[in-house]
């Protein structure tokens, strides 16, 4: 009697710890184009084995999107601005951290507060007054502040969190 | 003016301060950190591009990553070629050269770059050089960003900038402490003028009573006596009058300056308002150096102010109280000052006056009497008297004299000069006068009602009923509550209280004729009254003062003076009353004269309405 339940108690944990995992991993649809965005760290969903969410444009164009209108210190005048909300895509894949690391194409990183974020509109653009951005032109993906709407963005700290040609972030 | 420049300092230097510190801020968070930065990526990423160019030639890195890392140098050179960040970087020698050197590179090479698998060995080759050509210039701009003319000049900047910010800061320090100083002095000067009199200069009431309670404080320490001398100006609203306001400030100044000569170093000359001063002498022992102290202020204010070719005399009415000899406290030392005071000026000379415990005590009984005596009219604690005027002859009343009485409970029996004068002091002579008249009047309606003998009721009024009250109202009010004939009431009035206002007394006196009033003129010969005046007054009697009575009992008799008011009384016409007839023989004499009737103890004391009424019932059974 004690080894059959001993067993049987062993196969229903196993079961529920195959069950929690796999309910967590790979529910997310996952990408048909190239890659352009990875999220890694301490998230729940993801679209592949290994926990690691990846995105086409398709797929980041398919989330909630907002736009504004800024200026920047590295553009001349006002542009529109079009992308994720960066809050949206973390609830997406829900995100645990309380840092985001934002890893550019060359990359550069730099750390970003959630809490610092978490009460703005703020997006990883994909779309720059109606086009795609390319590499060169801060593309495909720029982590932007709505500086002219939210003034008290606009500071040097801040600044630096403006990472353009954006291609993974990892929740920590 | 002073002020304005300071403000001015202040201003420019808080500005010009903080322009100076954020423009150093700029230059040293800016140019230092993202210029740098940016050569540096440019060279790095020039660098990170070749090396991968060469790699995928010897087949080591993958054509996409080629694509990415000649993106990456072009997105590096549009974000130096635009925004606010990357603008110092284009100040650098040949910066914005080599930028455009660089994009058109990128430009023309693009193509080839995308084709780059299918294209031959040569071309490859002349881009690296193309490329690798531009790597001497990226690298001296990046060593410019760091050590260059412009970074040098910014840092000459940033030191020039730092002494002008040191040389403003100290404008706004000295401005600061300039504002400091400023209220400081305001402060002392507010303080200064709320304790000075702005026309003297010299210390105020509010300093003078501060002072006070010092003195008071030293005295009792020290054992010693004070003195407070209130000085007040006679007739300084005539002066402001005659020769205008400005001549009485002029007089206040010049009193203050003399007054101040007067006293000595340790003693306060205040004004205390109006043309009234005061002087605090401290440290006497007795009064005779207050003594001294008023005879020099007497003098000093005797000489004559001349303003503008006119002599002012002055006059001055100074009362000295002395602490602790006349009181217990410094405020009641003032107030007997001010009491002495006012003594010397109701008893119009030019001097000083001390203050004694009989002017206390006369305020006092002044005080509680004027207390007393409107409670004392309501109670009817007043009371009537009444002496008869008879017939010389045959000793017939035909009169009454109502005289006032009143019995206070501390001081007794209160004369009638004095009634008359608190009723004035406390403004209630209408109420007294109404009172007065409406119980004579009532008293000889009574008599009458009952059968006693008709006389006249003589009711006295003082110059003040007489001349500021309603008197004609009240006599009508009185004569209509009580139902007396208007005959029966005779009005009596001082000689000195016609000649006050001849013109007006005439008014009067015709209007109560027109009432029916019969008018008597009292005290008769003591006054100035004018012979041409006697004529127009509408009086009917005379009554001659009890002093020219008593020249009958002198040895020999002097009889001139009533000889000549009787003389006077008949050419007008007019019938004459004797007062203070005390002997048989004065009786005869007067009847000897001519004078026809007479008041005094030889016939009656004033006595109240109830022996009254049993002296004119004895007169009607003896008439009968």
């Amino acid at each position: 009697m004690g080894i059959i339940s001993q067993s049987a108690l062993r196969l229903c944990i196993a079961f529920f710890v195959v069950i929690a995992s796999v309910s967590h991993a790979d529910e997310l649809p996952h990408p048909k184009g190239q890659v352009v965005l990875t999220i890694t760290g301490k998230i729940l969903n993801s679209n592949s084995e290994e926990g690691v969410v990846r995105l086409d444009m398709a797929m980041l164009e398919s989330l909630p999107a907002f736009t504004f209108q800024t200026v920047t210190p590295w553009t001349e005048g006002l542009h529109t601005y079009k992308g994720v909300l960066l809050n949206e895509l973390l609830a997406w894949v829900d995100a645990e951290g309380d840092q985001l690391k934002v890893t550019a194409l060359n990359d550069y990183s730099t750390l970003v507060e959630v809490s610092r974020i978490k009460p703005y509109p703020i997006i990883l653009a994909y779309k720059s007054d109606g086009d795609y951005m390319k590499v060169r032109n801060k593309g495909p993906l720029w982590l932007l502040y709505p500086l002219s709407d939210y003034p008290e963005l606009d500071t040097e700290g801040d600044y630096s969190s403006m990472v353009w040609q954006v291609k993974a972030l990892v929740v920590q | 003016m002073f002020l304005s420049l300071i403000v001015a300092v202040f201003v420019v230097s808080a500005y010009v301060t903080f322009m100076k510190h954020s423009e150093t801020l700029r230059l040293v968070t800016a140019s230092s950190k993202t210029t740098t930065w940016a050569a540096s990526e440019l060279e790095s990423d020039m660098l990170k591009f070749l090396y991968t160019f060469e790699l995928y030639e010897t087949g080591n890195r993958t054509h996409d990553e080629v694509l990415l890392r000649y993106e990456l140098l072009w997105g590096r050179v549009n974000m130096l070629k635009t925004g606010d960040e990357t603008q110092r970087f284009r100040l650098i020698k040949d910066a914005e050269t080599l930028l455009t050197r660089l994009l058109t590179t990128l430009n023309r090479n693009e193509q080839m770059v995308l084709d780059f698998p299918s294209l031959n060995a040569t071309l490859a080759k002349k881009i690296h050089q193309e490329f690798a050509s531009l790597l001497p210039s990226v690298r001296q701009a990046n060593i410019d960003s760091f050590l260059g003319p412009q970074r040098l000049d910014d840092l000459l900047k940033v030191h020039k900038l730092q002494k002008e910010f040191g040389f403003f800061l100290i404008g706004l320090l000295l401005s600061g402490l300039a504002f400091i100083a400023i209220i400081l002095i305001e402060s002392t000067r507010h303080k200064m003028q709320s304790l000075h009199d702005s026309l003297t200069g010299l210390p105020n009431r509010k300093y003078f009573n501060d002072r006070l309670s010092l003195v008071e404080i030293n005295s009792i320490k020290k054992r010693q006596k004070f003195s407070i001398h209130i000085i007040d100006l006679n007739g300084f609203k005539s002066i402001n009058d005659t020769y205008g306001h400005a001549a009485g400030d002029q007089l206040l100044k010049e009193v203050a300056i003399r007054l101040q000569y007067c006293i000595s170093a340790d003693d306060m000359v205040a004004r205390l308002g109006g043309d009234e001063f005061g002087i605090i002498q401290e440290g006497i022992n007795d009064s005779s150096r207050a003594a001294l102290l008023g005879d020099r202020v007497c003098k000093a204010l005797s000489i004559p102010f001349c303003f503008n070719d006119i002599n002012i005399y002055p006059r001055a009415s100074i009362g000295i109280s002395l602490y602790p000899d006349d009181a217990n406290s410094a405020i009641d030392t003032m107030g007997n000052a001010d009491m002495a005071m006012y003594r010397a000026k109701s008893s119009n000379y030019f001097g000083y006056n001390f203050f004694d415990s009989v002017m206390y005590e006369d305020a006092l009984r002044l005080k509680i009497l004027g207390n007393a005596l409107p409670h004392a009219i309501i109670r009817n604690e007043l009371t009537l008297y009444y002496q008869s005027i008879v017939d010389i002859q045959t000793g017939i009343i035909t009169g009454v004299e109502a005289l006032i009485r009143w019995e206070h409970s501390r001081y007794g029996f209160i004369a009638a000069r004095e009634i008359i004068s608190v009723a004035e002091q406390i403004g209630q002579t209408t109420h007294f006068n109404e009172w007065v008249l409406k119980t004579a009047c009532t008293q000889n309606k009574q008599w009458q009602d009952e059968g006693l003998p008709f006389v006249y009721m003589s009711v006295n009024v003082s110059q003040v009923m007489f001349i500021q009250d309603d008197l004609i109202a009240s006599v009508q009010h009185a004569l209509a509550v009580t139902g007396l004939a208007a005959k029966y009431l005779t009005i009596e009035i001082t000689e000195d209280s016609i000649m006050v206002e001849i013109d007006r007394a005439i008014d009067i006196l015709g209007n109560l004729k027109r009432l029916g009033v019969s008018l008597a003129l009292g005290d008769f010969g003591t006054g100035y009254s004018s012979l041409s005046h006697m004529k127009e007054l509408p009086v009917q009697r005379l009554k001659i003062n009890h002093s020219f009575v008593q020249d009958l009992n002198e040895d020999p008799k002097d009889t001139r003076f009533i000889t000549t008011i009787l003389q006077l009384a008949q050419s007008l016409d007019l019938n004459v009353v004797a007062e203070g007839v005390e002997t048989e023989q004065n009786r005869l004499d007067l009847l000897e004269l001519g004078c026809h009737f007479g008041q005094g103890y030889l016939f009656a004391i004033p006595m109240p309405a109830l022996h009254m009424t049993a002296l004119l019932l004895k007169q009607k059974d003896g008439m009968a």
